[in-house]
């Protein structure tokens, strides 16, 4: 609907003696009350609780900035940060950058486009636990990747891919994938195919339409999509307890926050943790969507419909 | 540039299904010829056949002594204006024009020289650094206009190009488009669904229907001389009469009759014994002693002349314009000449006005 049908519904609606208005105000907009509450109830409250908590420090005469000075002298905590970065940035990189291909070739609807869909969207279904367990078997130094690449006389020695960094990489590219995919086949299909064809008559290539046309007009969802692809990755927790080194190269932020949470039960460092996990995201996602305004942000179709 | 562009039997499937079948046309340098019919006769089929976005399913494409039908789109370099205009939301109308000029390697001062003058062509200079989505739709659609004519083509290929203004502005770019093709002496295909505007612009009008080309001539030649009983609904209103030839039927002057009143009529071509089907225009039928008894039914008045409908005393009802003073209710007598009443075989079908 556009806003003018909108408005125009708007107007009749009011013109006319109106059910849901009452002395003159608009009691329709009591329809987002449970909305509001939901969010404010699930989200607003526990994060604010959250965030005051983590400056009540547990102990006696704990200054307020405590924990905050314990997360940032303590390796054990403060590399969970550069460690989770570590595996999110590279991967969500990968993910977004193999995505667009995919989604670019794939963009006009057919046959291969609904089967490849369906098979990408399976992973997504499964879950991370089922996805990190059937990578344990796959890949372990006795799996079927390794027997046979070394059957067929490639490998000397078997990979080690398990309780390491490529373990949780290969297990949040193939989560992260599908939903990369996924995104930026919507925002493919949604630009007018005329504007490749019209490139195509003025003398570009189709290497050239894709880079003249397209790129740039897939800049705000490559945006959108490298924040959501990242933000996930960067609340890995199950791969990266079941297929990494949770004790080393993997310790992710979340792990630390869950040990401070369940195994110290404090609580309110836990939150600390989960604070500075949040403010890590926040500034990547300020980056990026800082990068977005120089880019061009308006409508992707070539005029009139 | 060339002398002659030539289509030698081009066809297009989808499936089973024949968009463009078998068409042969041969269009000279400096020609605007009009593709016109209804919406899946073919016409845009054809277009996009030219420009390259569709590949044949068989035939050729002639320039002069080159085969182009084999070379994609970008390198055909024909000029070419969509229906929805196509502009690249992402560029000023000065990037879009210069778009074309870029991908040829042209160098950088004669893009900028070319890209002024062009945009001077289409009177859009103040507008120049604008997005397309801050450009009014008649503007976009100079933006597509000059973007295609910028880089010289040999042929400019038009899609409906206006069909998604509004009348006054139709009008006044039909004006412009045609100044345009005049003073760069361009060689311009136009597609379109609309008579008038095919009358009004082209040196040369094709009619298709259903993929299949129906004939093709100068405008006066169509609107006066249709071949067919389709060709004559398209180019504008007819009355129909269901008549039957007193005489075998062949091409030229015959009679016929309709329900016992005998008539003079002109056949275009040869037609075969069988129930026949009389077209005219309302401006060539006229009031007289002698002809077909009628009653005044309705007249709305249009100045110069008026639009009258008539109920034939023989049954059916007719529309004449015509100059005389008449009012509903008044018994006429109308008329019309052998060489504007044109009888075609009847079709099984019974006939859907465009």
């Amino acid at each position: 609907m556009t806003s003018e049908t909108i408005a125009a519904s708007t107007a009749s609606r009011s013109a006319n003696a109106d059910p849901s208005t009452v002395a003159g105000r608009d009691l329709r907009l009591l329809m987002i009350v449970p909305g509001v509450l939901v969010i404010v109830g699930l989200f607003v409250y526990p994060f604010i609780y959250g965030f005051i908590s983590s400056f009540n420090p547990q102990g006696e005469n704990a200054e307020w900035l405590a924990n905050y000075q314990r997360f940032f002298s303590e390796p054990r905590l403060y590399e969970t940060v550069g460690k989770t970065l570590w595996l999110a940035l590279p991967v969500t990189i990968l993910n977004v950058g193999l995505a667009v291909p995919f989604a670019f070739m794939l963009r006009t609807p057919s046959r291969g486009q609904r089967l490849l869909s369906t098979l990408l969207v399976i992973p997504m279904t499964l879950g991370t636990v089922l996805v990190a367990e059937g990578l344990m078997l796959y890949l372990a130094p006795n799996g079927w990747l390794n027997r046979s690449l070394l059957e067929l006389g490639l490998l000397g020695s078997p990979l080690r891919l398990l309780n390491n960094y490529w373990g949780v990489a290969l297990s949040l590219l193939i989560t992260g994938f599908p939903f990369a995919f996924m995104m930026m086949l919507s925002y493919t299909t949604g630009i007018d195919p005329t504007l490749a064809r019209a490139a195509a008559t003025l003398g570009a290539s189709p290497m050239e339409q894709f880079r003249r046309i397209y790129l740039p007009l897939l800049v705000p969802g490559l945006t959108i999509t490298f924040c959501l692809t990242f933000v996930q990755a960067f609340a890995v927790f199950p791969s990266a307890v079941l297929l990494g080194a949770p004790a080393g190269a993997t310790r992710v932020i979340s792990i630390a926050a869950y040990e401070m949470a369940y195994e110290e039960y404090n609580w309110s460092m836990a939150s600390t943790v989960a604070m500075v996990m949040g403010a890590t995201q926040l500034v990547i996602v300020g980056i990026v969507l800082g990068l977005r305004q120089f880019s061009y942000r308006g409508p992707v179709v070539g005029g009139k419909g | 540039m060339f002398q002659q562009l030539e289509m030698k039997s081009i066809t297009r499937s989808f499936g089973d299904y024949q968009a463009l079948s078998s068409m042969n046309l041969s269009i000279k340098a400096g020609e605007f010829v009009s593709l016109l019919g209804p919406s899946g006769c073919g016409k845009s089929t054809a277009l996009n056949c030219l420009s390259g976005l569709l590949p044949l399913t068989a035939g050729e494409i002639w320039l002069d002594d080159r085969r182009i039908d084999t070379l994609p789109p970008e390198r055909r370099g024909f000029g070419m204006v969509f229906q929805n205009y196509a502009l690249f939301p992402h560029m000023s109308a000065k990037k879009n024009i210069r778009f074309g000029l870029e991908m040829r390697k042209v160098s950088a001062a004669d893009q900028s020289r070319r890209v002024d003058s062009a945009l001077s062509l289409v009177r859009l200079q103040q507008h120049a650094d604008k997005l397309p989505g801050q450009l009014s739709g008649g503007q976009q659609q100079r933006v597509a206009i000059a973007r295609a004519i910028v880089i010289e083509p040999p042929l400019v290929l038009m899609d409906e190009p206006l069909s998604n203004l509004d009348a006054a502005l139709r009008i006044e770019m039909r004006e412009e488009i045609l100044r345009i093709h005049q003073t760069l002496g361009l060689t311009t295909i136009y597609v379109t669904h609309d008579q008038d505007e095919a009358l009004a612009m082209s040196d040369r009008i094709v009619v298709m229907k259903e993929g299949v080309m129906q004939q093709q001539g100068a405008p006066q030649e169509l609107y006066n001389r249709p071949i067919n009983i389709d060709v004559a609904l398209f180019m504008g209103y007819r009355n129909l009469l269901d008549v039957t030839a007193t005489a075998a039927p062949r091409a030229g002057r015959l009679k016929v009759s309709h329900k016992g009143a005998d008539l003079d009529a002109t056949a275009l071509t040869d037609i075969a014994d069988g129930p026949l089907i009389a077209a005219f225009k309302p401006d060539d039928v006229v009031f007289s002693d002698s002809g077909l008894p009628a009653t005044v039914d309705s007249v709305i008045y249009g100045g110069r002349d008026s639009t009258v409908k008539l109920d034939l005393e023989h049954g059916g009802q007719i529309h004449a314009r015509v100059s005389d003073a008449v009012r509903p209710g008044d018994r006429v007598h109308v008329s019309v000449p052998a060489e504007h009443l044109l009888v075609y075989p009847r079709p099984a079908q019974p006939i859907a006005r465009p």
